[in-house]
């Protein structure tokens, strides 16, 4: 065994199925009984519950505090929802998505390249400057409103901003794994950006395929490399050149703007009218001249979205002030019976409510509100339908969001999630680089981050690679890599992309879905990790 | 129950989403007032909420 563990029941094949259980319970519940996430999430909660009082020896103390930690966590996240939902509502009932469409159907008719378009640069893209679910939350409902099924939308988007997690939300993963294992930024931005690379063509190949199977990955290929090349290409150079906060958001403009000007030169555009798989209505290209003045008003509102996040992250001072205003409280230490220690803070998740991306959106919603409304493109009791929209697609899963977050920090605060990890590290063995992307899965999975799954095993992934001499940067990357793919298969950035196009409570096969694709791409990258390290070693 | 969410299932997500909500942040002054009494207490109502969640649906 590598490492004794400190503060959890001895890891023995008892201990870890008992840590597993929440897990197995929402799996089973959500995709064999088809559960919906809010409801197998308060089952797993309860299961989660118990195995940490009974099995890890947390008491009810360390359990409470654990759960406002948890809805800190869940508003957090859901700050984010409510706003996206309410500006997507707004562009909407303007008619702002029906122009947003026809436009895309003027560059290309064909689905595949539009899939690309959307749910692998454009989604990459707004994760640069965004995530935490918005990309999904975006996107996912756009690619709907043009006539893709609700179920390839949310997949399909899922799948393609994987890429741009980990240098996303202006490189929160990347810096959260750098603080936390102490390796300099410097000598990790370019394994990882390597290890991301590959994702972007894994990712591009994995959306296409889960919308039109693998003929279509051929068809599309040429086009992939590309564009991968590009987007992962941009992406590396400006990480090695420290912009480490721009190296997402500037791979996903490129890559939108080199695979539109690449579609229309037309080499690409092959429609077949045969192969309108998980389409609801097939599109035209429209006969009359492209009405720009109309489709600037449409999509100003991600464009003012875009200016005041980059404003608020660039210009110090205005986040300083905005940022006064916080949600913000301390915690003590808290320790269970075996001695897994949560250390005190004075801050756990704090909730800025003028500079938080949620407020951003808010502001942005605001703004394209009055914009349209003057514009005279809102009806009668539009304001009313907003509203009424956004709650219905809303509230279900924020429930489905506040009992997922409160059984995964059970489990976090009560080690049993550490246990698991240091479980497949110990069983692995000389097979550690081949399962170390899956403990960044896992983590994500419990947490719905990336970031988070770099705290939660960042450490664990750099003593581990110590310990096993291996290349530490490549071990890091195969780590925040597998915590980019876990927004694949994490139930709380799925129930988010459900939410936005009308699957609440059929979240099922989405995770079936999600699983399958994540799991999958998640094996290539540690084959490939493995690889590498029989190479270096 | 489930009768009672088929009524309005908005407003019937609404509340239990608010109480959820509500109890969670009423955990952390009741644990600090007092101690595992106060946290048995806040997570008794956590778990009567799940309940709730799960036999309305």
């Amino acid at each position: 065994l590598l490492t004794l563990l400190v503060g959890t029941p001895d890891l023995s094949p008892v201990t870890w199925f008992v840590a597993a259980t929440p897990i197995i319970a929402l799996l089973v519940l959500m995709v064999g009984f088809n559960w919906g996430g809010a409801k197998a999430g308060a089952a797993a909660w309860f299961v989660a519950l118990a195995a940490a009082y009974f099995g890890f020896g947390a008491g009810p103390e360390l359990l409470a505090y654990s759960q406002t930690k948890a809805i800190l966590l869940s508003l957090w996240v859901l700050y984010i929802i409510w706003a996206a939902l309410f500006l997507f509502q707004i562009v909407s009932e303007a008619g702002g998505i029906r122009v947003i469409g026809d436009a895309l159907v003027r560059v290309t008719q064909d689905r595949v390249l539009q899939l690309l378009i959307l749910s692998w640069c454009f989604a990459g893209f707004i994760q640069g400057f965004t995530g935490f679910g918005v990309p999904v939350a975006i996107v996912a409902p756009l690619m709907a409103g043009i006539g893709f099924s609700p179920f390839v939308a949310v997949v399909a988007t899922l799948i393609g901003h994987t890429w741009a997690v980990t240098y996303g939300s202006l490189g929160a993963s990347f810096f959260a794994i750098v603080g936390v294992t102490g390796q300099p930024a410097e000598e990790l931005a370019s394994p990882l950006a390597l290890m991301l690379g590959f994702t972007v063509f894994l990712s591009g190949i994995a959306a296409v395929w889960s919308f039109r199977g693998p003929l279509s990955v051929v068809r599309s290929m040429p086009l992939i490399l590309i564009i991968g090349a590009v987007m992962s290409g941009v992406q590396w150079v400006m990480a090695v050149n420290g912009f480490y906060s721009l190296s997402a958001f500037t791979a996903g403009i490129v890559g939108m703007i080199a695979m539109i000007l690449l579609t229309r030169t037309g080499w690409f555009d092959r429609a077949n009218p045969d192969e309108q798989v998980g389409i609801e209505s097939n599109s035209e290209a429209p006969e009359t001249a492209m009405n720009w003045p109309r489709f600037l008003l449409a999509i100003h509102a991600y464009i003012v979205l875009v200016v005041m996040v980059l404003g608020v992250n660039m210009i110090e001072p205005v986040g300083d002030t905005l940022g006064r205003v916080a949600i913000d409280p301390s915690f003590p230490e808290t320790v269970t019976d075996y001695g897994w220690t949560n250390p005190a803070t004075e801050s756990y998740r704090s909730i800025e409510i003028l500079s938080h991306p949620g407020a951003l959106l808010t502001y942005t919603a605001i703004i394209a509100l009055f914009i349209y409304r003057r514009a005279g493109l809102y009806s009668e009791g539009a304001l009313g339908r907003i509203v009424r929209n956004a709650a219905d697609a809303s509230v279900s899963a924020s429930l489905g969001i506040v009992t997922l977050v409160g059984m995964a920090l059970l489990m976090m605060e009560s080690g049993m999630t550490y246990l698991l990890a240091q479980g497949i590290a110990d069983v692995a063995g000389a097979f550690f680089p081949f399962l170390s992307p899956f403990i960044g899965v896992l983590g994500a999975f419990m947490t719905g981050s990336n970031t988070n799954s770099n705290i939660l095993f960042g450490a664990l992934q750099l003593n581990t690679a110590l310990l096993l001499e291996l290349n530490v940067g490549l071990i890091l990357a195969a780590q925040t890599t597998g915590g980019a793919l876990g927004s694949i298969i994490a139930p709380a950035k799925i129930i988010v992309g459900c939410s936005t196009v009308g699957l609440v409570g059929r979240e099922g096969p989405v995770i079936t879905a999600g699983i399958k694709y994540g799991l999958a791409i998640t094996g290539v990258i540690g084959l490939a990790t493995m690889i590498v390290a029989l190479a270096f070693t | 129950m489930k009768a009672l969410r088929k009524r309005n299932a908005l407003l019937f997500d609404l509340t239990l989403f608010l109480s959820f909500t509500v109890v969670s942040f009423f955990a952390y002054m009741m644990t600090n007032s007092f101690d595992a009494t106060g946290a048995i207490a806040s997570l008794g109502l956590l778990a009567v909420i799940c309940l709730v969640l799960i036999i309305s649906r």
